[in-house]
């Protein structure tokens, strides 16, 4: 007995070690790289351009492997650039990553290249972490890319970002239950209203006495505004003024007001539940989903009973717009960088094509690129051509602004609130006094 | 003189170079990891450090401290950790001694009980977190079903505005419980067992024995008990973190929480180094009340 306590305790005590960062060097060059560097060189001859770049995944992963590879074909393309990757876990909540950010800007150790979130855009330009890469990129290449990527990487009218991988929210729905009360699932052209859903919703959850629609409302964090903010753009209004400090009168405007009062109703109806079950949909128990391009492997692989299918995300009856959510990782090149140019390149590289094949084989996120569709059979048909075309047609990027934490957690809370039971006017007004005292630190 | 007098005391000087000397690297690691940062955060409390521009930092003031003052969501964390800290003290302190009583006869499978109260102790708190939300799912957890099976109505838990401070303070308490228990026992082990004989002599029950030997001569261990728990109970946020975010409705956001949510994911370094102040200073007047109030009773 004392010995599993003795056990107990050096369990207790065992110091986990947790590497920082592991680097690869992704070259394949063999014996003869001395005579290679000889003949081509770089600009001076003076051998190769050195670059490093920084992942948010450790190598051991699909995603880290996808990326290993892509740097490594990214050497053997380039004899006169050779670029060595780090991999830095994000942790939990994605500090870890970005803390190695924040003191590498402290200390000018930044590398040449970065990944970065969507919504962190806006505040690393700001803080002058990234730099421009517009002169470096084709009109041709740029084009290639889905609308949301380049809005997602642009700030102020200059590109800084770009990205190989999109994401999405769609309406998954069982198909055995909608076809049992004769329900028509909306489509590309023709999209569910709000008011469609309400009347589908409400049929489905008298049958078969379940809330028939989940939203993940279980979910409390970034997936609020990430899956929720759709809402209010298809109603025509905003989450925040185009400097992305102003909330007043926009963040409060009666389309935000209108779509909250939507969630309220399906809630007051009961035909949504503020504490969804674990995997009701994947049960078979709800008959409408709203998930992310992650949600369809589980349902292949582990609930091959359910007969799953999506359509796209619903519009507003007023204006019938097409608004999805979407924003993922994506590479930029640091100011700090000493050759912007070839780190452009490899920004470019690491999004390119190939690349962007690569990535949506490991994780299965849709492709950033039109391009790389006709290599990805698995995007063209079913949930995921459903996902890839509402993001070509209403893909829209959360807002950029240097405040984007606060803007977040401050529509959490008010959608939050609604479902709880408040009045949303009330509350978008209170969270407006909220953001707009914190905008006034960064309004100078 | 008559300072180095002081600071040397009756000791050589020989003796006390050599003292300091050993001292040294202990005093230099907590200089720099512990004092160190502590007085670096005071001072950003007086400053806009934003987190993204570490080379602009302005000295603005008290600005940081006006904001502060209105700032509901900071009263809320506030309010709530001193809710949290109300209801688990007690709660935990009294399980302790509970258990320690309990595991202090002499019964069968004694140690089997013991590390079972203490296991939770070790075990990460994440873990447990994760665990106790399996647990509590208003709609799959264990705990709903066997409310319904007693005949009695589910309850929503952690997803209740109401409900979600007592259970993360239930949870913390069932938590922390084993460590105060060994301390409890190794303090009910000093009492010595003729004061037992004695009041069993006298003819005392065992509820009198309780109230007029144990409770007294467990005192001392009682105030480092509660102080420690005190102390451990304003750092609250693991639990919060993992099973509600805050939530609902930031119910259970902490004071601890909002400081790194302020600092590391608003990126407002100055503005949580102000609250950090504020708060240190709270704890410090709160811990000198409670001294001062268990030492009066003396």
């Amino acid at each position: 007995m004392k010995k599993i306590l003795s056990l107990l305790l050096a369990c207790a005590l065992t110091v986990s070690i947790v590497g920082c960062g592991k680097s690869t060097t992704g070259t394949s060059e063999s014996g003869d790289s001395g005579t290679k560097t000889e003949t081509t060189g770089g600009a001076n001859g003076n051998g190769p351009v050195e670059l490093k770049m920084w992942v948010h995944v450790t190598d051991d992963t699909d995603e880290g492997k996808s990326y290993a590879e892509r740097a490594a074909a990214f050497n053997e393309a380039h004899d006169d650039i050779k670029v060595t990757v780090e991999f830095i876990p994000r942790d939990g909540g994605g500090s870890g990553y970005e803390d190695k950010i924040n003191t590498a800007l402290t200390t000018n150790q930044l590398p040449d290249v970065i990944t970065l979130d969507g919504p962190n855009t806006a505040a690393y330009v700001d803080a002058g972490i990234i730099a421009p890469i517009d002169e470096y990129i084709s009109k041709e290449s740029r084009d290639d890319y889905l609308p949301s990527i380049i809005q997602q990487g642009t700030v102020d009218g200059k590109l800084y970002a770009l990205g190989a991988m999109e994401s999405s929210v769609a309406l998954f729905y069982n198909k055995d239950i909608l076809a049992k009360y004769n329900i028509e699932p909306g489509t590309l052209e023709n999209p569910w209203t709000w008011d469609d859903l309400f009347t589908a919703a409400k049929t489905i959850t008298e049958g078969e006495g379940y809330p028939a629609l989940d939203m993940r409302f279980n979910d409390i964090g970034e997936w609020y505004i990430y899956a929720f903010a759709p809402f209010i753009w298809s109603n025509g209004g905003k989450i925040i003024g185009e400097d992305g400090l102003t909330a007043e009168g926009i963040f409060n405007s009666p389309e935000a007001v209108e779509a909250l009062t939507f969630f309220k109703k399906l809630v007051d109806a009961g035909v949504v539940s503020v504490t969804p079950e674990e995997n009701n949909f994947e049960l078979g128990k709800s008959a409408l989903y709203l998930n992310g391009p992650w949600a369809i492997p589980t349902l292949e692989n582990s609930y091959p009973d359910i007969n799953f299918e999506a359509m796209p995300y619903p519009v507003s009856p007023k204006t019938k717009e097409l608004h999805v959510p979407t924003g993922s990782w994506q590479y930029a090149v640091t100011a700090q960088s000493k050759h912007p140019a070839e780190a452009a390149k490899l920004v470019e590289w690491m999004t390119n094509t190939e690349s962007v094949v690569s990535i949506t084989k490991a994780i299965g996120m849709p492709p950033a690129r039109k391009s790389a569709v006709e290599f990805l059979p698995e995007y063209q048909e079913g949930a995921r051509k459903v996902l890839l075309d509402q993001l070509a047609k209403g893909g829209h990027a959360r807002p950029l602004s240097v405040i984007y934490p606060i803007i977040s957690r401050n529509f959490q809370e008010a959608v939050e609130a609604v479902l709880y039971g408040d009045d949303p006017q009330t509350v978008l007004d209170e969270k407006v006094q909220v953001i707009e005292r914190e905008a006034q630190r960064y309004k100078k | 003189m008559l300072k180095s007098k002081k600071l040397f005391g009756k000791y050589k000087l020989g003796e006390t170079l050599i003292a300091y000397a050993f001292l040294a690297p202990a005093l230099i690691f907590i200089l720099i990891f512990v004092l160190g940062p502590i007085l670096a955060s005071f001072s950003y409390a007086f400053t806009d450090y934003y987190l993204l521009r570490p080379n602009d930092i302005q000295f603005i003031g008290l600005e940081n401290f006006k904001y502060l003052i209105e700032d509901k969501l900071m009263w809320k964390a506030f309010f709530n950790t001193f809710q949290f800290i109300i209801m688990v003290i007690p709660l935990q302190v009294g399980t302790a001694l509970i258990l320690a009583l309990l595991v202090n006869r002499k019964i069968k499978f004694n140690l089997f009980f013991k590390v079972s109260f203490f296991a939770p102790v070790v075990m990460s708190l994440v873990v447990i977190s994760i665990l106790w939300m399996t647990l509590l799912n208003p709609e799959s957890g264990l705990i709903n079903a066997a409310l319904t099976t007693l005949g009695l109505p589910k309850q929503p838990f952690l997803t209740s505005t109401t409900q979600v401070m007592p259970t993360i303070v239930a949870v913390s308490a069932w938590q922390g419980a084993g460590y105060q228990m060994m301390i409890f026992l190794a303090g009910l082990k000093n009492i010595p067992a003729e004061y037992y004989e004695a009041a069993s002599l006298d003819g005392a029950n065992g509820w009198q024995k309780f109230l007029y030997i144990t409770l007294p001569s467990l005192k001392n261990v009682t105030v480092f008990i509660m102080i420690t728990t005190l102390i451990a109970a304003f750092k609250l946020i693991v639990q919060p973190m993992v099973m509600t975010s805050g939530g609902p409705k930031n119910s259970s956001l902490t004071i601890v929480y909002y400081i790194y949510q302020t600092g590391v994911r608003y990126r407002n370094v100055g503005y949580a180094s102000a609250i950090t102040l504020v708060f240190a200073i709270i704890v410090a007047i709160l811990i000198l009340l409670q001294r001062r109030l268990i030492k009066e009773e003396d």
